[in-house]
């Protein structure tokens, strides 16, 4: 599964230019699931590995500092594998409202991690847009998520 | 607590490419490597860009090249080296350090000598001096130093100033020596004292092997009053317990280029590369080229297109590098509607009294390789800073990166 993650993680970078491209402001950023799927499937010890990936990708993408973004998908990351028992008893439901707080929690790090150190850190909009993108896909994230050993 | 260390050392890595840790940006880079596979295919995704407006495009850009040609002229207003095998011309400033007095600029190797002066529309500013301990005046990178007036290596200059309505009297004749606090006056054959503000200018001493040509602008004389000197004595200048002081009329580390004599037909070796903008990446403020540290690319390079300013590299990894796109730190020219030129920055404090760039005036940058080069059009102008609507890059067509 982890290198599955790894290319979705950056498949979903180049589609986020896309979206970009073509709806602007309003575009999904499509990276948002696959750090929230991370966050409830991925094995805790290991989590730092899609933090990471996720958070540069996004920095390389945006052209943005890469510490920035992986603060970002760090702080909510951790928030949302906290939650995970409470998450994963909900099913579908519990992903989406993963990716919803996630989305959250990324876009007030990135005002705040932007507000201390200057540098333009996005967040806000497209990761709620992105959020939503976990609607859809809901049902194919429990299902991987289903496959794989998961340490609450 | 073993499971913390390593998100403490991420943080803290994360905190030091927030703050820009020496090279930790450029390292960033070169994970970029991973997205380079997808580009062309990205790039198809892409919507069509929207075509440059053909001819009035071309007619800025000739514009831009006309008023960089202009200003170029003006820059070398009474330069014109008495040795027949010098030239004067137009060099860039790379770094100005007030501390040292003195300015960092790129010269043609090979083709300059130390001691030549330094000049910027008519004004003396300094001379070339030897690049450290050694007799060379340009290092292998071709930089060489600027002593301004006033600096401790400067060479004495033989200057005068007279008033207008004297003009068929005796002018009255000074040296500018080195002194603490900037140039000194010294030596003066009157104890007459200038109206504040008075011009000076250099002199002609040429019977006295002195090849530095009469004319050039060395500042304002200033008369202020001098201290008591212990014991009740006058101190040496002026008259009266008067000082006089120069003032420069240039702010030499506000400069973007200066003109200095060096050997005709030495002409700077054009580097860079060429790259294209790459499409994996989106921002309104940035965008990712195809060349980096192995291309030669460095931190500061100027990107251009086609004629079109495009921005300066805020960090290069060893296959890409990302430009930072909008308007030059230094100096800018703006041509009115009316074809006036103004050399001014992006920062209105800096900008002349009284003036503000007219909606619809060109904004140029120059480069001496180069030439004039279209940064775009004045949307508006205020108080606030300077909006300009510039060209977007065309990922279809390559760009150039130069050192500055």
């Amino acid at each position: 599964m982890r290198p599955a993650l790894l290319l979705l993680a950056l498949f979903a970078s180049q589609a986020l230019v896309v979206s970009r491209a073509w709806l602007a402001a309003y575009a999904p950023d499509p990276l948002l699931p696959v750090a929230a799927f991370a966050a409830l499937y991925w094995p805790r010890r290991g989590l730092l590995l899609p933090v990471l990936v996720v958070g540069w990708l996004r920095a390389l993408v945006l052209l943005e500092p890469a510490g920035g973004q992986v603060l970002c998908v760090l702080g909510s990351t951790l928030i949302v594998a906290s939650l995970r028992p409470a998450l994963l008893s909900w099913g579908r439901a519990g992903y989406v409202l993963a990716a919803l707080v996630q989305a959250g929690c990324w876009s007030l790090c990135a005002a705040a991690v932007s507000a201390l150190s200057g540098q333009t850190i996005t967040g806000g909009r497209e990761l709620v847009l992105g959020a939503l993108l976990a609607v859809p896909l809901a049902g194919l994230a429990c299902a991987a998520g289903r496959s794989v050993t998961v340490r609450p | 607590m073993s499971s913390a260390r390593p998100a403490l050392l991420l943080a803290l890595l994360c905190c030091g490419s927030l703050f820009g840790w020496p090279g930790l940006r450029d390292a960033e880079q070169g994970a970029a490597l991973f997205l380079l596979p997808a580009d062309p295919l990205v790039k198809a995704c892409l919507p069509a860009p929207m075509p440059a407006q053909g001819a009035a495009r071309e007619r800025d850009l000739t514009r831009a090249t006309e008023a960089w040609d202009v200003w170029c002229r003006a820059l070398m207003a009474q330069a014109r080296p008495v040795d027949a095998r010098y030239e004067a011309r137009v060099v860039p400033v790379l770094a100005a350090r007030p501390e040292q007095q003195e300015l960092l600029v790129r010269v043609p190797v090979g083709g300059v000598r130390a001691g030549s002066p330094v000049t910027s529309q008519g004004v003396l500013l300094g001379f070339l001096r030897p690049w450290g301990s050694h007799a060379e005046v340009v290092e292998s990178g071709g930089r060489a130093r600027v002593a301004l007036l006033g600096h401790p290596l400067a060479r004495p200059v033989a200057a005068s100033w007279q008033l207008a309505e004297r003009a068929v009297g005796e002018p009255v004749h000074f040296l500018i020596t080195s002194g603490p606090a900037g140039p000194r006056v010294a030596h003066s054959s009157s104890d007459s004292l200038p109206p504040a503000g008075q011009l000076a200018w250099t002199r002609d001493v040429s019977r006295l092997g002195d090849a530095l040509p009469a004319g050039f602008l060395v500042g304002r004389l200033e008369v202020e009053a001098a201290a008591d000197l212990p014991g009740g004595g006058l101190p040496g200048a002026g008259a009266g317990g008067l000082a006089l002081r120069l003032q420069p009329v240039l702010d030499a580390y506000a400069l973007s280029h200066v003109v200095i004599e060096s050997a005709v037909g030495q002409e700077f070796a054009l580097q860079g590369c060429l790259g294209h903008v790459l499409a994996s990446g989106t921002s309104a403020q940035r965008v990712r080229l195809d060349v980096g540290r192995i291309d030669g690319v460095q931190g500061g390079d100027l990107v251009v297109q086609d004629g079109q300013w495009l921005g300066t590299i805020e960090s290069a990894g060893p296959l890409t590098s990302v430009v930072r796109l909008g308007l030059p730190d230094g100096q800018l020219l703006v041509v009115s509607p009316d074809d006036e030129i103004v050399a001014t920055t992006a920062e209105p404090a800096r900008w002349p009294a009284d003036w503000t760039p007219s909606p619809g005036a060109l904004v140029l940058a120059g480069h001496v390789d180069l030439g004039g080069l279209l940064v775009g059009t004045v949307v508006s102008a205020d108080a606030g800073g300077l909006s300009v609507l510039a060209d977007p890059p065309d990922p279809a067509r390559p760009v150039r990166v130069v050192p500055p």
